[in-house]
């Protein structure tokens, strides 16, 4: 999206195709005359790209409307009125073959055609854009959209936004971060959530956000980003501008170098320095200031990442134009981790780390946030760790954990000066799936929670916490600058332990391949219905054997069981966490004729623990080092990211013809786990 | 300014410049890591058999991963079952360029786009092979393709860098700052006025350039980059005393910033220009060396290259004046 030639085109024909509506329109009706009617919308009102002196407000409708801005300094006063001349329409005509109502029809009139158009929206879909200029800094205004005299828009003051302070002043800030969010999914949800319970609880709202990419899964294209961001995010878009950068999965269907698709329709961000930093040119990466902070977005994901590419180039002279006292950088792929993607290994990570770390380290630069990797890990202060592998020695400047309350904050001096160190943190811990596969020696920090970050900061000092889904504080750190500060590189930093990641599948010796056999059959159904104890113990082991009589405490529940990992749990069992740990399942099963069975085995996954029986003997135990039941006193992590095939070796001796039954107990690794997942089934081969 | 084709494999450049062509969306295991990415598909080949379109996407993630010979054979594999596969095709040119082997990789761009239509699809394919022709020193060929490309449609902001990367490397210097101005016109970008006013210097329009310079060093926090600019402006016109003063205060604030271990590029290809622009041909060199050690190549390097005579023109042809010692 060439945002400046839309401008131009934009306001141009609008007012061609519209002018003659607003001449007839009479005197504005009072803010609170008209029915509201939020369902005109197919994209609710968002804000977008805030400087000291306008705001950009974003929203869609089905087919085009009579589109009036009323803002002011009171939610019950909107004294001022947006000029045609500042709105830009997008639009996605119907096609010619499709069956459409006389209000949609008019899109396809020579002079929609002729606007600026939609990647891959519905047909018919009209997106608006209104520039508010001549803006106070640092002011709140509050705002309500209008068809005509219809207004659209609720009475309500969390239609609002606030400018930025001028360039250079002083001022508090409070940013949100959070990426890899776009799954439309209760975890996503919570941490959004999570974040809104916080800052009500500080009771200092969000200045603005920033996004790390990968809003709208699984491939960015219009409807998952209705789902996964706009519908997600409604109530705070509404208020608070988002600064996004894009993942590689809105990269499936946009592209940066051209600057269209999706992402590229759906944000407003400046190319030619509207809010603060050099001109970039191009949507795909750009700068803003706000106040005495220079934030910095790169795109990680498409673009030539080499020093001779444009996006290189630029950084390195918006880095040398800056006077603010502090430099955050933020795009989507992480120079370093070891979450779910390996940045030792990866080429878009370690291009970032090679070529575009020396850029913004003797640029200054104090935070660097990033997504991609589905975990949250942390730095110490670092710099010049450049190599591949990421290595901590003699790049760690401050190997404490930067808690205020801890070793204390990471020290810079005042100011910006270059191979001072940064923090780096990856924040794609927003809603997908979480793993991890190691530890990146420079991390202080390495959390497998759904979460986010609030950033604070003021003149001298910085200080970010981790929040997770649950609205637990799990990680802070800060930084401050002030004076001059010597910088030592240590030679034997502090780091993290070495990560052992859960053993996975049958590792057992003499234990058969974990792969499926090709022609299994179901014995025990995927998503079956299961008699289950949870919340107690059985009074003795005779609960797993085949003529057991399950007490009343014994429920009838249907496969999966468990609660969180980010996935539905058909039983989910709410009240497990902080009440009990186990939880045991029994299901009979029918075997006609033993002779046609040549292979039996459990398909399971799991978080984090299980044991098999069958007909009362076991057959199978992952993370239980030992004991049965109540015994186990505590487990290791593992993760429910997949089932595994489990051949039960003696299933000859054990198997009667008829009537069997299979019985399992579940184990979590403790008791305020975040998440517990028991999903057996159960096959056999001829 | 003439600028030698860099040696074989050239600048990744190229990487980005089909991604139109690459951008075909994955289904849901892409959300894995490209290593993950490559298991499932291969194990979903295992499974439901061996397709151009399965070859293709798998050659996508062995490319990020840089493991290029199993990439070209991927995709020799796909266009042998769906010879019609267009982005097939263009990715094999690109992996070939990326293992050095440019003939065969023009050979594949001719195929590509004797498929291609119009617009923007052929277009990148002409911005490709125009690289791969620069890489083959085929400069005003490369330079016909990149003209062709940016003839109609979104023209991304390095396709004009790139035009004027081969219309410095056959002296047209003129036609680079018009066509630079033209872009940084068109974009606004920051990037193309720099490249602009490089090109004035180049082109020895040492006033126009002066008077460019100034405010972008006035408004600047680190001077470095716009002082040894306004330094070879200076020089150009005989101001010698004023071009040390400024590359003495470049050489400075350059030193300061650069990191020993692994310095950025772009830094140090301005400082061993400013110590050649100084005299001092030795630490020059040292700094192109160097520079060439941690991946710099012509693209960045090239008038330094050109300073020292490293670009293969004959001793004295084309040099920049620099500050006797």
């Amino acid at each position: 999206m060439k945002q400046s030639t839309s401008w131009r085109a934009g306001t141009f024909l609008l007012r061609a195709a519209l002018g003659l509506i607003l001449l007839v329109t009479p005197c504005l009706p009072a803010a609170d005359s008209a029915p509201v009617d939020l369902s005109s919308f197919t994209r609710q009102p968002y804000v977008q790209m805030a400087t000291p002196e306008s705001i950009v407000v974003v929203w869609r409708t089905l087919g085009p409307i009579k589109p009036i801005v009323r803002y002011g300094r009171s939610h019950q006063r909107l004294d001022m009125v947006m000029p045609a001349v500042n709105l830009t329409l997008r639009v996605m005509v119907p096609k010619p073959e499709t069956e459409v109502s006389p209000e949609l029809a008019v899109l396809r009139e020579p002079l929609f055609q002729a606007l600026p158009r939609l990647h891959s929206a519905e047909e018919g879909t009209v997106q608006y854009e209104a520039r508010l200029t001549g803006l106070d800094p640092n002011t709140r205004y509050y705002y309500a959209l209008f068809d005509g005299d219809r207004r659209l828009t609720p009475e309500d003051p969390s239609y609002t936004f606030a400018t930025h302070p001028v360039l250079g002043q002083s001022r508090k800030a409070r940013f949100w971060v959070v990426g890899d969010s776009g799954t439309a999914q209760q975890a996503s949800f919570d941490v959004h959530d999570a974040m809104i319970r916080r800052v009500q609880l500080d009771r200092r709202p969000l200045d603005f956000y920033l996004h790390m990419g990968d809003m709208a899964y699984n491939d960015g294209k219009d409807r998952e980003f209705q789902a996964g961001f706009f519908n997600a995010y409604e109530p705070t878009l509404r208020h608070t501008v988002c600064w996004p950068t894009m993942g590689n999965h809105e990269g499936h269907t946009s592209r940066g170098r051209e600057g269209i698709g999706p992402y590229y329709d759906a944000y407003v961000v400046p190319t030619r320095g509207e809010a603060g930093g050099l001109p970039s040119g191009t949507e795909a990466y750009y700068s803003f200031d706000y106040g005495r902070i220079h934030f910095i977005c790169l795109d990680s994901h498409d673009l030539d990442r080499q020093p001779t590419g444009a996006m290189a180039r630029w950084l390195k002279a918006d880095l040398d134009r800056t006077r603010q006292d502090w430099i955050v950088a933020f795009w989507h792929h992480p120079p370093y981790t070891k979450g779910s993607h390996d940045s030792d290994t990866e080429s878009q990570l370690r291009e970032m780390r090679e070529y575009i770390m020396p850029i913004l380290e003797s640029g200054g630069v104090d935070l660097v946030l990033t997504g991609h990797s589905h975990i949250y890990e942390r730095s110490m202060l670092v710099d010049g760790a450049y190599a591949t592998p990421t290595v901590a020695e003699n790049t760690v400047l401050d190997d404490g954990d930067g808690d205020p309350l801890g070793d204390g904050p990471y020290r810079k001096s005042k100011g910006i000066h270059p191979h001072e160190g940064a923090v780096q943190l990856v924040a794609g811990h927003g809603g997908a799936n979480l793993s991890r596969r190691g530890t990146m020696p420079i991390m202080k920090r390495v959390i497998l929670e759904h979460g986010s970050v609030i950033v604070d900061m003021d003149d001298d000092s910085l200080t970010g916490i981790m929040v997770n889904k649950d609205g637990f504080e799990r990680d802070r750190f800060s930084i401050v600058k002030q004076g001059r500060v010597e910088i030592t590189r240590l030679s034997n930093p502090r780091q993290l332990p070495a990560y052992v990641r859960p053993e996975r599948g049958n590792r057992n010796r003499g234990d058969r391949s974990e792969s499926l056999p090709e022609d299994a059959v179901p014995v025990i159904e995927k998503n079956a219905d299961w008699a289950y104890l949870a919340g107690s113990h059985p009074a003795s082991t005779n609960w797993t054997l085949l003529d057991f009589v399950p007490t009343p405490a014994w429920k009838a529940g249907r496969a999966p069981f468990g609660y969180d990992d980010s996935r539905q749990h058909t039983t989910d069992l709410k009240g497990m966490r902080n009440q009990y740990t186990v939880v045991y399942l029994r299901r009979f099963f029918e075997i006609p004729n033993l002779d046609g069975v040549s292979a039996l085995g459990l398909v399971i996954d799991y978080d984090d623990a299980f044991i098999a029986y069958l007909n009362g003997v076991e057959v199978v135990r992952r993370g239980v080092r030992s004991g049965r039941g109540a015994e186990v006193s505590s487990v290791p992590s593992h993760s429910a990211d997949g089932h595994r095939y489990f051949p039960f070796g003696n299933f000859k001796e054990l198997l009667r013809p008829g009537r069997n039954v299979l019985a399992i107990e579940g184990h979590n690794r403790s008791l305020d786990s975040s998440d517990f997942t028991l999903d057996p089934y159960l096959i056999m081969q001829d | 300014m003439n600028v030698r084709p860099p040696t074989l494999p050239s600048s990744l450049l190229v990487a980005t410049l089909v991604w139109v062509l690459l951008a075909a969306p994955l289904s849901a295991w892409a959300h894995d890591s490209p290593e993950h990415v490559v298991e499932a598909l291969t194990e979903q080949m295992k499974q439901t058999g061996v397709t151009a379109e399965l070859l293709y996407r798998r050659a996508t993630e062995l490319r990020v991963l840089r493991r290029y010979d199993e990439a070209a054979a991927d995709l020799q594999r796909a266009l042998q079952l769906n010879p019609d596969h267009l982005d097939a095709r263009a990715a094999l040119g690109r992996v070939y360029l990326s293992q050095g082997k440019g003939a065969a990789a023009l050979v594949t761009l001719d195929d590509a786009l004797g498929q291609a239509g119009v617009g923007d699809q052929a277009s990148s394919l002409l911005m490709i092979r125009a690289e791969i022709r620069w890489a083959l020193g085929a400069t005003n060929e490369a330079l016909a393709d990149c003209e062709r490309a940016m003839e109609e449609g979104r023209i991304p902001l390095d396709w004009y860098l790139m035009r004027s990367h081969f219309q410095l490397g056959l002296g047209r210097t003129r036609e680079a700052v018009q066509g630079l101005r033209d872009g940084f016109d068109r974009t606004g970008s920051f990037v193309l006025e720099t490249e602009w006013i490089e090109a004035m210097i180049d082109d020895r329009q040492w006033v126009q350039a002066l008077e460019a310079i100034e405010p972008q060093l006035q408004a600047s926090k680190w001077k470095s980059a716009w002082l040894v600019r306004r330094a070879r402006a200076r020089l150009g016109q005989g101001h010698e005393s004023a071009a040390k003063a400024d590359l003495q205060q470049a050489l400075a604030e350059m030193d300061s910033r650069l990191s020993s271990e692994h310095p950025d590029l772009m830094m140090l290809a301005d400082r061993g220009l400013a110590h050649m622009l100084m005299g001092d041909r030795e630490m020059a060199m040292q700094d192109l060396e160097r520079a060439r050690q941690l991946g710099g190549d012509t693209w960045l390097l090239g008038r330094l290259e050109k300073a020292l005579g490293q670009d293969g023109l004959a001793a004295g042809q084309g040099k920049d004046a620099h500050v006797g010692k």
